[in-house]
C-alpha cells in the first residue's frame, strides 16, 4: 500500500514533484519559525495548556483547508503545510501538558485535542474542496 | 532574546520534520518525529531560560506536528475508518508514554 505524503511531493502523484533540499530546507525553516511565534505568542496569552489547544485546533483546521485545496505551487505546500502549520501546532507541548493534568482533566484535553482536531481538520479539507 | 531563541530553535525542528518525512512519507515519519519530540519535551520539562525556548519551544515544538496528525488521520490511505482510529489511538498512547519516559529520566 502507498503512504502518500499529503504536503511534500507524492511519487504516486507526476503532478506534484518534489522540491530540492537546498529549496525545500529554507522555506520550512522560515515556516516554521512564523508558526512557532503565533504557537509561543498565544501561549503566553492564554497559558500553555489552553494556548497548545487553541493553536492545534486552529492549525488542523487550516492544515486541512490547505491540503482540501489542493495548491498546485509545492513550494506553498511545503511554506504554509509544512512550514507555518506544522510549525504552529505541536504534539510534544500536548503530551507533556496532557501529563501535568489530574486524569479527568487529561480525559477532557485528549478528547477535546483529539476529537476536535479530526473534526476541524475534516471541515477544513471540505471547506478546501469547495474553494 | 526569547523570541529569536524560538524562531530559530523552530526553523531547525521543522527542518529535521522535512528530513525525516522525505526518508519516511506519511504517517510513518509522522507518528516517529511526534514520539521522537515528545519524548525530548519530556526530558526538558520543568525547564526554563533560553535553553528551554530554544530546544523545548523552538525544536521540539516545530519538530512535532499536531496539524499533520490529524489530517492523515481523517484522510487514511486505504479509506479505512479502522485505520483512521487505530492512528489516532497509536499516536496518543506513544506521545504520551514517550513523554512520561522522557521527564521521568530528565
Amino acid at each position: 500500500m502507498t503512504d502518500p505524503d499529503l504536503l511534500d511531493g507524492d511519487p504516486a502523484d507526476e503532478s506534484v514533484p518534489v522540491v530540492g533540499l537546498v529549496v525545500a530546507l529554507p522555506v520550512v525553516a522560515l515556516g516554521g519559525a512564523v508558526g512557532a511565534l503565533g504557537r509561543y505568542g498565544l501561549a503566553e496569552l492564554a497559558g500553555s495548556t489552553v494556548g497548545t489547544l487553541v493553536v492545534n485546533l486552529l492549525g488542523c483546521l487550516l492544515l486541512g483547508a490547505l491540503v482540501g485545496a489542493r495548491p498546485g505551487d509545492p513550494l506553498l505546500r511545503l511554506g504554509l503545510g509544512t512550514g507555518v502549520l506544522g510549525g504552529f501546532t505541536t504534539m510534544s507541548t500536548f503530551s507533556v501538558d496532557t501529563l501535568a493534568l489530574s486524569p479527568a482533566e487529561a480525559v477532557g484535553y485528549v478528547l477535546a485535542s483529539v476529537g476536535g482536531g479530526l473534526l476541524l481538520a475534516r471541515a477544513g479539507l471540505r471547506l478546501g474542496h469547495d474553494e | 532574546m526569547t523570541v529569536l531563541l524560538v524562531a530559530v530553535g523552530a526553523g531547525v525542528g521543522a527542518c529535521l520534520r522535512l528530513l525525516v518525512s522525505r526518508r519516511l512519507a506519511g504517517a510513518a515519519g509522522t507518528l516517529t518525529v511526534n514520539v521522537v519530540g515528545s519524548f525530548a519535551l519530556g526530558l526538558l520539562s520543568g525547564g526554563s531560560g533560553s535553553s528551554y525556548a530554544l530546544l523545548g519551544i523552538g525544536v521540539c515544538g516545530a519538530l512535532t506536528t499536531f496539524s499533520t496528525f490529524a489530517v492523515e488521520a481523517v484522510e487514511p490511505p486505504d479509506g479505512r475508518l479502522r485505520w483512521s482510529a487505530a492512528y489516532a489511538a497509536t499516536t496518543v498512547a506513544l506521545c504520551l508514554l514517550a513523554a512520561a519516559l522522557g521527564s521521568a529520566l530528565g
